[in-house]
């Protein structure tokens, strides 16, 4: 069983970041019917840790409140938010002090997010979180090796864990022709399998999928109830096989890959959203 | 290739932006000064980590590591 679940509240942010993935009309929000219904599958499924995402987290809180109130065990809970409400500390500490049974800030800082968020930001928000005695982290997204000359940047706000993602040709990314610059197919990616495969996502409007990449007629792979995504074929298939695995069910030969498809997502949507020869896959 | 060239190599291919085979070639092909900020990098990098995958933000560092 999955044991993580990221729940996007909603689509509204406050930043427009070229390499965004997540995609959807910012006037969607959680619905009280899906709040009821993502509280009883949480509470039966008990997830340990619940991540919080949208858009941008704090534009929810009332809605992120109104879910944690009815989950009947205590998990943790994280937000990954853009921190553009931590504009001084005191602002930071108290944005997050108004969200009850919060366990860990993950900030998303990047060349993107560093064209909206100054990194004084980063500071208050490091410094609101050790206050209220909240884990801290960023999520640092790269488009090439070179990026990660931010880490130095980022090390000036203090000691923190600092995690490295790619970044993936959807949504927003795909609309601007963003993407990570691999230099050639990865051969080790047929070894491995979706990062994702331990945890499930809900996503407001859609329901329960692995992950919220817009790929290609991603709208199948989301299922109303938990039980339907672990009943269907795209879970049992790309939790139980590596993408070497995967690649071998529909007769895809390594040398019809190119450096794109050394990302999961680019591999995983011509796997899952391929021809018909592709139909073993299907949900 | 350079014990620099190497460092830098193992740096990359250790928070996982890019492969063990493609790393030396990467590190071939850049430039000095683009050698001196990568090192820089590694001398204060401290708890950076790979995520595992390149999958959305929100689910990044999915936990403590």
């Amino acid at each position: 069983m999955a044991h993580s679940l990221s729940i996007v509240l909603g689509y509204a942010c406050t930043f427009k970041c070229r390499h965004c993935a997540i995609v959807g009309p910012p006037q969607q929000c959680l619905s009280e019917p899906e709040i009821l219904f993502l509280t009883e599958s949480i509470n039966r499924f008990r997830f340990d840790t619940l991540i919080l995402v949208g858009g941008e987290p704090t534009l929810y809180i009332p809605v992120i409140n109104d879910l944690l109130s009815a989950v009947a065990y205590t998990p943790r809970v994280v937000i990954t938010t853009n921190g553009g409400f931590a504009v001084t500390e005191e602002l930071a500490e108290k944005t997050l002090r108004q969200i009850t049974g919060l366990n860990e800030v993950q900030l998303s800082y990047d060349r993107f997010h560093s064209e909206f968020l100054a990194m004084e930001n980063v500071e208050n928000l490091k410094k609101a979180c050790d206050r209220l005695g909240l884990r801290f982290s960023v999520v640092l997204t790269i488009q090439s090796p070179l990026d990660l000359a931010l880490i130095a940047q980022l090390r000036k706000s203090g000691e923190f864990t600092i995690g490295v993602q790619k970044v993936v040709p959807y949504g927003a990314a795909k609309e601007n022709k963003i993407s990570y610059a691999y230099p050639s197919f990865d051969k080790e990616i047929l070894t491995q399998y979706c990062p994702n495969k331990d945890g499930m996502v809900y996503m407001c409007g859609r329901g329960f999928s692995v992950c919220d990449i817009p790929r290609r007629g991603y709208e199948k792979y989301f299922f109303r109830t938990v039980e339907q995504l672990r009943e269907s074929g795209f879970y049992r298939q790309i939790t139980a096989c590596s993408f070497g695995e995967l690649a071998k069910k529909v007769g895809l030969h390594e040398g019809t890959l190119s450096a794109e498809h050394s990302c999961p997502c680019v591999l995983c949507a011509e796997l899952f959203s391929g021809p018909e020869e592709n139909s073993q896959l299907r949900p | 290739m350079t014990n620099k060239d190497a460092v830098i190599a193992a740096f990359l291919v250790s928070l996982g932006a890019l492969s063990v085979a493609q790393a030396s070639s990467y590190v071939s092909a850049i430039s000095q000064d683009e050698k001196t900020v990568l090192m820089s990098t590694i001398a204060v990098a401290g708890d950076a980590c790979g995520t595992g995958g390149s999958c959305d933000e929100s689910l990044a560092v999915p936990t403590p590591k």
